[in-house]
This record gives C-alpha cells, structure tokens and sequence, in this order.
C-alpha cells in the first residue's frame, strides 16, 4: 500500500466502512510500518475525542476550554447530584434500588436539576405540548415551544409531549425523568413513556432498567417502575424487545405487535410475561385542560395538624360512603386554593379490637375519575386522586419513628449502615393508597410495608372499602374498614397508645390519570417540612388512640 | 448479538447483587466510573473505532473494574488503572471479532505497543483540537455536529443533504484530516 492509500484505508476502518480484505491489509502494514501507526493513533484519537468529548466541549467558551480538561474531576462530582442512575447504581438492596428510582422523580432529581440538563450545543426537539407539568422547586413549569437538548428530562408531576427533530414524538409522563441521547435513543429510568416513531426513525431504541426496546415502525408504550419492572405494550405496528437478564448477556430478542403487552422484570432472568392489553393505561395524547391548564405552584401545602386522635366508634360503622354514623371526634380539615379552585379534605379515623376504620370527605372538582388500573399498577393508586395514609402498627417502634428508606441517605449523601437499613424494614410500618378505579368501579386499597416498601399487594382480601361522589359533582366520601391482621399488627392498638400516623391526599388533574398535587397533614412539627413522608418516617405526625 | 445500547443498568444489577461491598465503596466507584466514563470510551475507540463495539467493550470493563476495585489504590490516577482493564477487554474483543471487520491482533498489539501517552499532553492535544474546531467554517461544523453529537448515520445525513453516501464519507474524512493537520500544526508552535 502507498502512503494514501494507507490513509484511505485508515479512514474506512475508522469508519466501520472497510472490508475484511481492507482490514486485513492495513493490519500488515501496522504490524510493520511505524508510520502506519503513528498515523493511525492519530487519526483514531480524533475520531474518540470527537465521539466522546465534542458535546462537552460544544458548552465550554473559549477560555473555559482551554483552562481545564473538559470532565468533572471526581472531587467535583461528589458535590454534583448525581443522576438517577448513578444514584441507582449506589443502592445495595435491588428492591431498594427499584423503589428508589420509582421516586427518584420527586425526591432527588427534580429536587436538584429539574431541567433537562443541556449537554449539546444543538437542539434536538421541542416541548409540544404540557399538561400540568412541572418539576417542584422551579419556578415555572415546562412550557410548550421550549426546545429539548440531549440530556435528562424530569417531571414531578403531569405530563409533556416532546417531538424530536426526526419526527419521534413522546408523551412521558411523570413522575419519573427520561434521558434523551439522540434523537433516536432515549432511556427512561422512572415514568411512563407512549412513543410515537413515523416511518423514517424506524429503529428507535428506548431502554429501560430492564428491556430495551427497538422500534420497528409503531406507536408503543412503555413503563419504568418499582423492582425494575417494566411493562411495554404496543398501540400499532410493532417493536422488538430485549429483556436484560442482570450480570449477564442478555435475553433474546423478541417480537412484540399491536394489541400485545408484556412485562419483564430482574426476577424473570430475561423472560417476558404476557399481560392484559390495556388502552386507557397510557396517556397518548395530552388532555386539554379543563382548569385553564395552570400549574400550581406547590406540589404540596404547608402542613398544619401534627396529631389525629382515634378513637373507638360510637356507632358500628357500616362501610358505604355515608358518614353520618360518624362523630365528629377527631376530625381534621385542611383547604389548598389551587388552580382547580378550592380543594379540601377532611379526616377521621376509629379502631376497634378487629380493625382499622378511615374516612374522608374530599373536595375535588374532579372527583373519582381514577384511571389507575389496579391490576396493573396498584403501586401508583394515589397518581389518579385518592388517599395514602401511612401509619405504624407496634407500639414498640415509639414516637416519633426512627426509620428512614435508603433513598433519603443517598439522596442527601448521608452514610447509612445495614443496621439502620435492617431497622427500616419493620412491617410494622404500612402503606395504605386508597383509590376508586373509575372503569371497573372498583374501591381499591394498596399495602405495602417497610421504609423499603416490601411486599406491596393490592386489592388483598378482608378490607371494606367505598366511594361515594357528593351531590354536587365537586368531591367525594371514602370509608374504609381494613383488619389489623392485613396491617401486620400482632394486636390492636390500646387506649393510651401513642403511635404514628400521616395523611398525604391526593388531586390528579380532570382525566383521572395525571397527579397534580398533594395535601400533607399529621405532619411532625418539629421535623424540616417538606420531608417526602415516604422517606422518613419520624415526619409522620402523633396518632393518639384513646 | 449482544445489545448495543448503553448498558450501564447491567453493570448496575451486578452490583446490586454484589453483596460484599458497603454503600460507601459502591458510591466511591460510581463516582469514579461516571467522572471518567467518556474517557475510558475515549481509551478504548481509539483501538475499536465503532461506538457500538467499545460501549460493549466499556460495559465489561467496568464489571471488570468492579471485580477489581478493592485491589484499586485510590492514590493513584483513575483512569491510568482503568484503561489497564479496558486494554484486556479490548484485546478479548479482538480476539472474538477475527475474522470479521477488525485488526488482527498482531496489530492491535503495535498499536498497543505505542499508544501511552502523558495525560497532560492528551488534554493540552484536546484544547488545541476545540480552537480548531472553533476556527471551522460553519457548514463543516454542522455535519460534524449531525455526526458526533447526534449520532446520525451518514446515511440520513446524505439523505437530508441530497448528496451521496460515499460523499459524506469522504467529506467526513477531509474534515478530520483538516482537524488533524490544525492541531498538529499548533503543537509544533507551542512546542509541544
């Protein structure tokens, strides 16, 4: 070979253009010639530095690039919050992880960079649409014609519709955050994602932390979710799905088409799960706002009641959504003038030696409109309106609880121990989401226990629940009766009792799919307000069982 | 064929089920793993030119290093350590890719043999290479953009161009001899 064609040659092997014949010649020559060489380090360092550093550098003026390498230094990085899956790849517990990326949307990213993060000089897309989105701590939320960069996108709340430059066009919806490399290839980490690929980015590829997902010419959707779970679920054509079988190569490829839904999970070591076809699980397109599309500026109110006091029913209670057998002892009430106009909710609970009783009076102006399928994502119940109540069951535990999930160590880069993680655990610590399913009409209660969220179940046997809308269309009664047993408490509480309790209430917007916001009451007044009550269980208020 | 994605996730699980390290190391490792990542793919393309093949190559390397990160002496640079276990990945690489669509491994073992470099001279390389990039006429700039940025296969780029595939190739390739030639110019005036 001649000097130019030796350069040629180098270009074309560069280029993943070069023959095996090529290949083959230009390694003798390697093998022999030092100049070959040189050239060839040469040519292949500025084809690397241009693939991996060139977006870097795009944001760097002048004097800054050339002051300095262009990477953070890992002393720098430290005191950089981290992306998701960085913070993800911190957990130890895998079921941890997966529930700590399910909320890394509110807790940590949108905490910290709520934007995307611009890593590239150009513009890959635009914002085309917005509902109710927004990223707490921001001042605004996302809106429509702003234009999208490589990098990550997060959403506590709402939804956005986001069009690539080739066409893609994705309605992801929060909580969760989504990073987009290229117009071609995104990975979400948390959320739900409806992806719409025209014919000419046929090869769209969206990873998830548990399957990736080449597009073949389609509209598909896709969740990322508690224990790495992942469900796609494809409107039209069809996509080709990978499932990753974790620490080693992979599962093998499989074709996924219209009307078909599946789910992979870590536990599944790369195999698929055929599950129900569902329509109405996914936003595919955005709603248009029956409220004047407002965002509301807290995602949460300020928390002004700290204790509820629970006593024993002085009638039977019968479970049907009519209140009128309950005293008002006990009954707490929280306002939040919203967007949506005025919100409210008032509370009451009672126990008796067999079960726990909880009712709510909830102002609403869209009342029960839930589209949370509990057969699908019990987990999320509270995403669509409804009531979450969080409470400890063991009077050992004390008051107030020193228990916290591993995501609030590591979200604020706090050292933990597996002591302290062990002591989270306690399935004395419950979860309860209350939801009405609108389309099968069903009245739906979601457990899960622990700071780590284990063993969450949905819909378990032996709880009473019902709804009932007011009269006037502008909110709800719910009444519960659950069984101490589903509680895991090892016997009622007694009068004297003094345990832990908090209400988060729940608004999503008019479609009964996009949360909106929440009320925080049986707060602990001396904690830090704001605390997620998810996190930190000594953030929840004092239940006083008389 | 393996996935060509990013699969950090994978590596993520592996260590999620790794249970003898405490949260503090794994932080620790991330830490260093995600600062030096665009590095280490820098390390390893300049050997496997093909973003898809040293992503692979990167995602086996950091299991790699993991494996290995207690013996890691964190007196000492990073990168320098790591790039030892991307050598072996990418000889491993080669090593399964003979046959096909690579050098053999006597070459890749003359390159290997010639490519230490000082870092300081790479990042003093790097900022001269951003100058000349900044010096680019526009157009120029735009197709390397399209090409490195958003990873846009030439393909597209000629369709949206009207021009042909081997065009772009062709211009692709002046563009980074003209790159080349800048830089190199600027070191020999700096004397570097």
């Amino acid at each position: 070979m001649n000097w130019a064609e030796i350069g040629t040659t180098i270009d074309r092997c560069i280029d993943g253009v070069a023959s095996p014949e090529e290949f083959a010649a230009l390694s003798c020559e390697l093998e022999a010639n030092a100049d070959a060489r040189s050239l060839h380090l040469r040519l292949a360092w500025l084809n690397a530095t241009l693939a991996t550093r060139m977006e870097y550098a795009a944001d760097q003026p002048n004097d800054v690039r050339g002051a300095a390498p262009l990477y953070l230094a890992p002393e720098q990085l430290v005191k950089t919050p981290l992306p998701a899956r960085a913070v993800m790849l911190l957990f130890r517990n895998r079921r941890l992880a997966a529930v700590g990326v399910g909320m890394i949307g509110i807790a940590l990213l949108v905490r910290h960079a709520p934007w995307i993060i611009r890593r590239g000089p150009s513009e890959i897309g635009v914002v085309t649409g917005a509902a109710s989105a927004h990223p707490s701590g921001a001042k605004k939320g996302w809106r429509v014609g702003q234009p999208i960069h490589r990098g990550w996108c997060s959403l506590e709340t709402g939804a956005l519709e986001l069009t690539l430059n080739n066409g893609v066009r994705m309605t992801f919806e929060g909580p969760g955050e989504i990073e987009i490399f290229s117009p071609m290839r995104a990975s979400m980490h948390a959320g739900r994602v409806v992806v719409r690929v025209p014919h000419e980015a046929t090869g769209f590829q969206l990873e998830t932390p548990s399957v990736n997902v080449v597009d073949v010419g389609t509209e598909f959707a896709a969740t990322a979710s508690q224990g790495m779970r992942t469900d796609v679920q494809v409107y039209e054509g069809a996509v080709v799905t990978t499932a990753k079988s974790f620490g080693s190569s992979g599962g093998f490829p499989q074709r996924l088409t219209e009307g078909h839904a599946t789910r992979f999970s870590p536990e599944m070591s790369g195999q698929a799960q055929s599950i129900p076809f569902s329509p109405d699980r996914f936003v595919r397109r955005l709603p248009k706002p029956a409220f004047g599309g407002g965002v509301d500026k807290n995602a949460w109110n300020k928390a002004r009641i700290h204790e509820i006091t629970i006593t024993h029913p002085a009638r039977q209670i019968v479970v049907d959504g009519d209140l009128s057998e309950w005293s008002p002892d006990g009954l707490f009430r929280s306002e939040h003038e919203g967007t949506q106009g005025k919100c409210f909710v008032e509370g009451r609970m009672r126990y008796d030696s067999t079960h726990l009783y909880i009712a709510a009076h909830i102002g609403d102006p869209a009342p029960m409109r839930s589209t949370i399928d509990p057969s699908n994502d019990g987990e999320l119940g509270w995403n669509g309106g409804g009531l979450q109540v969080r409470l400890s069951t063991n009077r050992a535990l004390g008051w107030p609880v020193n228990a916290n999930s591993e995501l609030y160590y590591n979200s604020r880069h706090l050292t933990v121990t597996p002591e302290q993680l062990g002591e989270a655990t306690s399935e004395h610590l419950v979860h309860l989401t209350m939801w009405h399913y609108a389309q099968s009409g069903q009245n739906c209660l979601h457990l899960a226990y622990g700071m780590d969220f284990h063993d969450g179940i949905v819909n378990p046997a032996g709880y009473e629940g019902a709804f009932r809308k007011d009269s006037d269309g502008r909110g709800y009664t719910l009444e519960y009766a659950i069984p101490w047993t589903l509680l895991h408490a090892s016997e009622a509480p007694k009068a004297g009792d003094n345990l832990a309790a908090v209400w988060n209430t729940h608004w999503s917007d008019e479609t009964g799919r996009l949360w909106r916001f929440q009320h925080v009451e049986i707060y602990n007044g001396a904690e830090t307000p704001g605390i997620h009550t998810y996190e930190r269980a000594a953030v929840w208020g004092r239940a006083l069982y008389r | 064929m393996r996935e060509t994605l990013s699969n950090f996730f994978n590596l993520c699980g592996y260590i999620l089920q790794t249970p003898m390290q405490n949260t503090s190391t794994q932080e620790c490792f991330m830490h260093l793993l995600l600062a030096h990542e665009a590095e280490l793919l820098r390390y390893v393309m300049v050997f496997v030119p093909q973003r898809a093949d040293a992503r692979d190559i990167i995602q086996e390397t950091a299991v790699a290093l993991w494996k290995n990160f207690e013996g890691y002496d964190q007196a000492r640079p990073f990168v320098g350590w790591a790039c030892g276990f991307a050598r072996v990945e990418v000889r491993r690489f080669v090593r399964r890719a003979q046959r096909q669509r690579a050098l053999t491994e006597r070459a890749l073992e003359a390159l290997l043999g010639v490519a230490e470099e000082d870092m300081e001279v790479e990042h003093e390389r790097e900022r001269l290479l951003w100058d000349c990039l900044g010096q680019m006429p526009v157009v120029q700039r735009q197709l390397l953009d399209d090409y490195y940025i958003h990873e846009q296969s030439v393909e597209a780029i000629a369709r949206e161009q009207s021009r042909t595939v081997e065009a772009i190739y062709k211009a692709l390739q002046r563009i980074r001899r003209a790159l080349l030639d800048c830089v190199e110019r600027k070191q020999a005036e700096a004397g570097i």
